[in-house]
This record gives C-alpha cells, sequence and structure tokens, in this order.
C-alpha cells in the first residue's frame, strides 16, 4: 500500500528512527517518532500508524505572498497539532528569498530545513546539483499527481530539452508540489454573459461594447516590462501554438506563430485594454477588474482570490484561458525541496510527506487555495465553496505548462519582456520585437557551455 | 637598544588595529570582487578562471553599454541640477531671516526619507489612472509608461530627494565664509551679482567640489529608487547600471561578469572623480 504520494506505507518508521523516538521519549517524556516517515534508512519495522509525535521545529522558507500567509494560516496551523513538529515560517522577497536560498543550499548554510521554491527555479537548484534527491528518500509522484505540477520536481525535466551534462541523467524528484496554481480566465459576467471561448470571440465582445458606448475596457493585461508582461503574453503566446525552444535549445518564439501572437498582443489586446496597461502589474490589473474599468483578464489566483474576497466576487465568473489553436494557461507555484544541510532533516521529512497527506489538500481546497493532487479537488464541501476550483482543474487538463526548464529563464524573460513592453507602449511592432529577442537569446546561449545550440 | 626598538615599534602597534580593519573590511572585498570577475560559474560546472573573458563580453554586451549611457545621462543631469537648486536655496537660507529656520528644516526631510519610501510615494504620484498627478489633471497621465518621461520621473525624484544634501553642504560653506572680501568688493561697487561671481562663487568652490564629486559618486549607485518606481523599464529606459548589475548578479546568477562589469563601472566612477578633482585643482591654481 502507499501514499497519495508513492511512499511506501511499510517505511513509515525506520528501526534508527525508532531508537531515535525512544531515546526522546525517555528524555523528554514525549511519545514516539513520527520524524522519519519517510527516512533513507529502508529497514522496515513497524509502522507508527500515524499516532507517533515528533518534536522540535521545522524552518520553512519562502518567498512573501499572500498565497503562502493564507497556507500558513489555514493549513500549516495544523502541522504542530497533527505531528507535534513547531513549524517556523521565514519569508523574505521574492528575489532575496531565491538569493537567500540558493545560496544556503550551495554554501550549506543551514539556515532553512524546508525551502518553498517558485517552479522556474527548480531548473537553477537543480542544475546546480545542490537539493537533496527525494527520489532516494521514497518520494515519488503516482495516480493522484497532476503532471502539469509534479513533472516541474525531476531534474533533469522529464520531457523537452536539457542542458549540458544532463543529458542521460535519469530523471529524480528534488522538489515536490505544494501549493498549486495556473492562470485562469476572470470575467464580468453581468457584462458578458458568457466567457469567450477563442480570443476572436473576446475582440468581437470589446467591438460590440464599443458599438454601445461602453468605454471600458473589454480586458486588462499586465504590461511593466520583464516578468509581468510575459505572464500575460504567455497564455496568448502558447494558445497561439508558439513555442519557446526546440529540443536543442533554440529559440524558436520569433518564428512566425510567435510574431504572429506577439502582434496580437501588442495591437488588438492592447486596443481593448486601458490605455496605460504598458504599465500595468498585478495590483492595478486587480485594480481595473473591481473599479470596472476592464472586464476581463487572466490571473493566476492571487488575483482571483482579490476578486472573490471583494464586494463584486458575485459579478464575476471564470473560465479556461481563451483559446486559438488551444487554451493554455501558465502553471507557476510553490515546490518544496529539502535543505541538504537542514538542520531539522527528519522534521522536513515529515512536512513534505504531511503537506501531501489527502487532509492537507482538501484543507487548502477548502480555504480558495489549489490542490496539488488530483483528489484535493474533488471534496464536496471545497467544491460547493468555490466554483473556480473545477476551472482549475479544466485548465490542467486542458492546457496548462510550466515555463521553459532552462536555468536561464529569468534572463529569457528580461530580454523578452524588455523588448516586448516598448512595442505594447507604441501598440505595434509585437513581432519584430520577439524577432529581436530570440536572437538576443541565442547570442546569450552560444555563450554558456551547457546549451547543445545548433 | 632594546627600549628604541621597541620605542620605534610601538606606533605600528597601535597603528595595527585600525589597518587590520581597513584591509578587512576595504581591500579584501575588493580583492575577492577583483577575482571573482576573473572567473566564470555555468550552472552544472565548478566555477573556473577565464581570464579577462569577463571583462570582454562585458564590453560587448549591448545592455551594458546602454545601462552605462543611460547612467552617464542621469548622472549627468542629476547633479548639475541638484547643484543649482542646492546652492539657489543655500544662498536664500544664509540670510538672517526670521522665518528661515522653519524652511531650512523642512527642506532637510526628503533627505532624510528612506530612497524606498520616497520612491513609493511617487509612484503613487505618477500612477496613470489613480495618482496625483492624474487626479490634479483630471486625466490620466503617462508618466511611467513612455520612455523619456519615465527617465524624467526618476531624476525628478533624484533631485527632490537629494537637493537637500547639496543645500546643506553649501548652506555651511557659505556660513564659513570669511565676509570680509565681500564687503571690501561692495565698498568698490560691486553690485550683489560681481560679488556673487566674483568673490563667493570662488571661495565657495572648494566646498562645491567636494559635494559635487560625493553626488557624482552617489548618483552612479542610485538603486532603490529606480527599482521601486520603474524596475528599470519601460523597456531598458530607466535601466540604470546598478539595477542591471543587481539583475546579472542576484537574478541571472552571472557573478563573474557582474563582477567584471562592476569593477569596470568603478573604474569609471574612479576616472571622473579623478577628472572632476583635477579639474578644481587647475582652477584653483588659477584664482592662486
Amino acid at each position: 500500500m502507499t501514499s497519495r504520494y508513492g511512499i511506501p506505507e511499510g517505511r513509515r518508521l525506520s528501526r534508527r528512527t525508532f531508537i531515535k523516538g525512544g531515546i526522546a521519549l525517555g528524555a523528554a517524556g514525549a511519545t514516539g517518532s513520527l520524524l522519519a516517515a519517510c527516512g533513507d534508512d529502508d529497514n522496515g519495522g513497524s509502522t507508527s500508524g500515524g499516532s507517533g509525535r515528533g518534536s522540535g521545529e521545522v524552518v520553512i522558507g519562502s518567498y512573501l505572498s499572500g498565497t503562502t500567509t493564507v497556507y500558513q494560516e489555514k493549513v500549516l496551523a495544523d502541522f504542530e497539532r497533527d505531528t507535534g513538529i513547531r513549524p517556523v515560517f521565514l519569508e523574505d522577497e521574492y528575489s532575496t528569498f531565491f538569493e537567500k536560498s540558493f545560496n544556503d543550499a550551495q554554501n550549506q548554510g543551514g539556515q532553512y530545513d524546508v525551502y518553498l521554491l517558485d517552479d522556474p527555479w527548480i531548473p537553477q537548484f537543480g542544475a546546480a546539483r545542490v537539493l537533496v534527491n527525494l527520489s532516494e528518500l521514497g518520494f515519488a509522484s503516482d495516480d493522484d499527481s497532476i503532471s502539469a505540477f509534479s513533472d516541474q520536481g525531476y531534474w533533469p525535466p522529464p520531457s523537452g530539452p536539457r542542458i549540458a551534462g544532463f543529458e542521460d541523467a535519469e530523471p529524480q524528484i528534488y522538489a515536490l508540489p505544494t501549493i498549486g496554481d495556473v492562470q485562469i480566465y476572470a470575467y464580468r459576467r453581468d457584462v458578458f454573459g458568457e466567457a469567450p471561448a477563442t480570443w476572436d470571440d473576446l475582440v468581437a465582445i470589446a467591438r460590440s461594447l464599443r458599438a454601445r458606448g461602453d468605454e471600458n475596457a473589454a480586458y486588462v493585461l499586465r504590461g511593466v516590462a520583464g516578468n509581468p508582461i510575459i505572464t500575460s503574453f504567455d497564455p496568448v503566446f502558447q494558445s497561439f501554438g508558439g513555442a519557446w525552444f526546440d529540443d536543442q535549445w533554440n529559440p524558436t518564439f520569433g518564428d512566425a506563430t510567435g510574431q504572429a501572437a506577439a502582434d496580437f498582443f501588442v495591437t488588438t489586446l492592447k486596443g481593448i485594454s486601458p490605455a496605460n496597461t504598458a504599465e500595468y502589474d498585478t495590483d492595478q490589473e486587480t485594480a481595473a477588474l473591481l473599479d470596472s474599468r476592464a472586464y476581463s483578464a487572466v490571473m493566476y489566483s492571487g488575483g482571483i482570490a482579490e476578486i472573490q474576497n471583494s464586494r463584486v466576487a458575485d459579478k464575476f465568473g471564470f473560465a479556461i484561458v481563451p483559446r486559438k489553436e488551444k487554451s493554455f494557461g501558465q502553471v507557476g507555484f510553490w515546490m518544496a525541496a529539502l535543505s541538504p544541510s537542514a538542520p531539522n532533516r527528519d522534521n522536513a521529512i515529515a512536512f513534505l510527506r504531511w503537506s501531501l497527506e489527502p487532509k492537507q489538500q482538501v484543507a487548502m481546497a477548502r480555504a480558495k487555495m489549489m490542490p496539488v493532487t488530483r483528489s484535493g479537488f474533488e471534496d464536496q464541501q471545497a467544491l460547493d465553496g468555490n466554483p473556480v476550483l473545477p476551472v482549475w482543474l479544466e485548465q490542467l487538463d486542458v492546457g496548462a505548462g510550466a515555463r521553459p526548464r532552462t536555468p536561464d529563464w529569468v534572463r529569457v524573460e528580461d530580454t523578452a519582456g524588455r523588448l516586448l513592453n516598448p512595442a505594447l507602449i507604441k501598440g505595434s511592432g509585437g513581432g519584430a520585437a520577439l524577432e529581436e529577442a530570440a536572437a538576443d537569446v541565442t547570442a546569450y546561449f552560444d555563450r554558456q557551455s551547457y546549451y547543445d545550440i545548433s | 637598544m632594546r627600549g628604541t626598538a621597541t620605542a620605534k615599534l610601538f606606533p605600528y602597534f597601535l597603528l595595527a588595529p585600525a589597518l587590520v580593519l581597513v584591509f578587512g573590511l576595504f581591500f579584501y572585498p575588493l580583492f575577492d570582487g577583483i577575482r571573482a570577475s576573473l572567473h566564470a560559474y555555468q550552472f552544472g560546472h565548478q566555477a573556473e578562471s577565464v581570464g579577462l573573458q569577463n571583462y570582454i563580453d562585458t564590453l560587448k554586451d549591448p545592455h551594458f553599454q546602454d545601462s552605462l549611457i543611460t547612467t552617464l545621462k542621469f548622472v549627468a543631469i542629476v547633479v548639475p541640477l541638484e547643484t543649482a537648486l542646492g546652492l539657489a536655496l543655500a544662498l536664500l537660507c544664509v540670510q538672517e531671516l526670521p522665518f528661515l529656520r522653519f524652511v531650512r528644516a523642512t527642506l532637510v526631510i526628503p533627505m532624510v526619507l528612506m530612497p524606498v519610501v520616497v520612491a513609493a510615494m511617487f509612484r503613487l504620484i505618477y500612477a496613470s489612472d489613480v495618482g496625483l498627478l492624474a487626479k490634479l489633471t483630471g486625466e490620466p497621465v503617462s508618466i511611467l509608461s513612455q520612455p523619456t518621461s519615465a527617465f524624467l520621473g526618476v531624476v525628478a525624484l533624484d533631485v527632490w530627494e537629494w537637493t537637500p544634501l547639496m543645500f546643506l553642504i553649501l548652506l555651511a560653506g557659505l556660513q564659513s565664509l570669511p565676509r570680509d572680501p565681500a564687503e571690501a568688493a561692495r565698498m568698490d561697487g560691486a553690485g550683489t551679482w560681481r560679488v556673487f561671481v566674483d568673490v563667493t562663487l570662488p571661495l565657495l568652490k572648494p566646498v562645491m567640489a567636494v559635494a559635487i564629486v560625493l553626488r557624482t559618486i552617489e548618483s552612479f549607485g542610485t538603486f532603490d529608487q529606480a527599482f521601486v518606481l520603474t524596475q528599470g523599464g519601460p523597456g531598458r529606459s530607466t535601466q540604470l547600471i546598478s539595477l542591471y548589475g543587481y539583475e546579472v548578479m542576484f537574478k541571472f546568477q552571472q557573478v563573474g561578469f557582474a563582477a567584471a562589469m562592476l569593477v569596470m563601472v568603478g573604474l569609471v566612477v574612479l576616472a571622473l572623480t579623478a577628472l572632476l578633482v583635477r579639474l578644481l585643482r587647475t582652477e584653483d591654481r588659477a584664482i592662486a
């Protein structure tokens, strides 16, 4: 029998940890340890049956976000009660946490037990070989896993191009999905009636609204240079059938498909968005929706939560992202990785295992967060309380994907985003901007020794 | 004999802690930075020595060139503006008028605010739809979404924040000037403008030189304001060299490349400072 994440039940308490637990029991009068439920010593032994208690703490590092705040309040709060281990949550600003966690992993600093990483960071950590191999600790994906999430925890990636040095390596799990997220489409049901199925439908709705004298924007996007604009562009780009790279890491986003998507984005979509959408980031995008200055957007769960918590929540509907060739939502979610110098290693492993248990997945769904296992989407109470839940699952099934698994994605995103932003301001030249970005990225990749670029 | 040797060495013993501190806190990071600039780290490989390759790549990098030009433009605009405004305010406040004590205190406020706070404040002022400027004009403004206006927006922020520093330094300079030369000039019939140009300004020049050099060095390193206000955008129009260095170092993890870039920027600042000092020395000699 295996747990939801494929951890053999028979390995839940090893002989070594049983002895450790006994010592702890004698010393502190505590109950036995559950800590090394998935410990690397697989000598077998009796299972704790979930009744064992741990002690001490587990230090979890993450970047600041509203989602992790809800996670701490609604989900993590139960961890100590369930296991006896006190969670200590350390948060930093996004870039600061990347820097701190990467340095901690590389230099074995021992500041954290668990890193809650953004999924595009996994290639950077993976390529640097600084995380603990979780496959060797017994973690494996199973039928309940959602591949759009679980595949991102492998290094090297199970599909797609790989960087030099990892061509023949067997993919191993280095991080586990913890809090899910995928882009979906939010729209004003009272204005649109039904969600547009395609981008062309959206443009037609915008035109009819304009013809009726409605001056508000039918759509709003994030146009700030760098990550924000690419986050808004990616679902459009991939729905057009665009691909960022081929199998040899040659940039393909500047091809005809990419250029068509970019032109549509900077000209047509901008034409139905607020005039200054090029300086919008998440906060302005959400404000435009809540102030009724715009009627729809493609959003991650943070924006969706703001809508759901607003006074205009009942006016909104949610659907999968409009399609061109297909519907596509970018996944961008939290993955838990074990620090190679974790001072509370057993507690950290206990946390990793606990976070994927069905109870926590249901708790996340009920707290209007996105579960990372399929069964988390099936709880009736959660479904009754959150109409977005089935939409998220549908998006994950019909079309969702992560950003390319290169350690240089941030550089790619920055280059493309900084060139696409002026085109968005002008309202033209999207295709040319993307072509220029592709040439820049090709030159950059050429300088790196780890791309087998041809 | 032995006593003499100890006496000779004694000053060095006294100096040793300070020297160790200087070497530890100043020279070691400097040398370590230079050492890092001669290495390259690539994902999946050990860091290896690459000689001057990072410097060659830096010189070839168009984004480095763009950022350096943007920074030079920024410095060339903000330093003279802040100097001129600071001097004007200092000349006003050096008068012994009753309300000026309050004015002096008020003028210092921008300087004591944290740069991040100032940047956030200006972001609210510039915000296209809900910002103060939009409210005042009654229609959306496009300061941060146009390259030129965004650049001038960052300049305005910097001038607002750092003019008080120039003001304070120059005010202190003005207050310390001897009164006799100006009075003698007036008795000889010189008007206010002539006294200012021929007497006050030359006497104030050494203080101004220090202020200008300080601000030049400081403004080369401007980071917080542009980071919060524009993130270097739109496009790369406000991407100062400090922002680009930060991106390369911390976001792209190209540590050696970033170190080479920052060493080169350090050399540019050093050259500029040396040039400024030399220019001012030459003028001092001419006056003497």
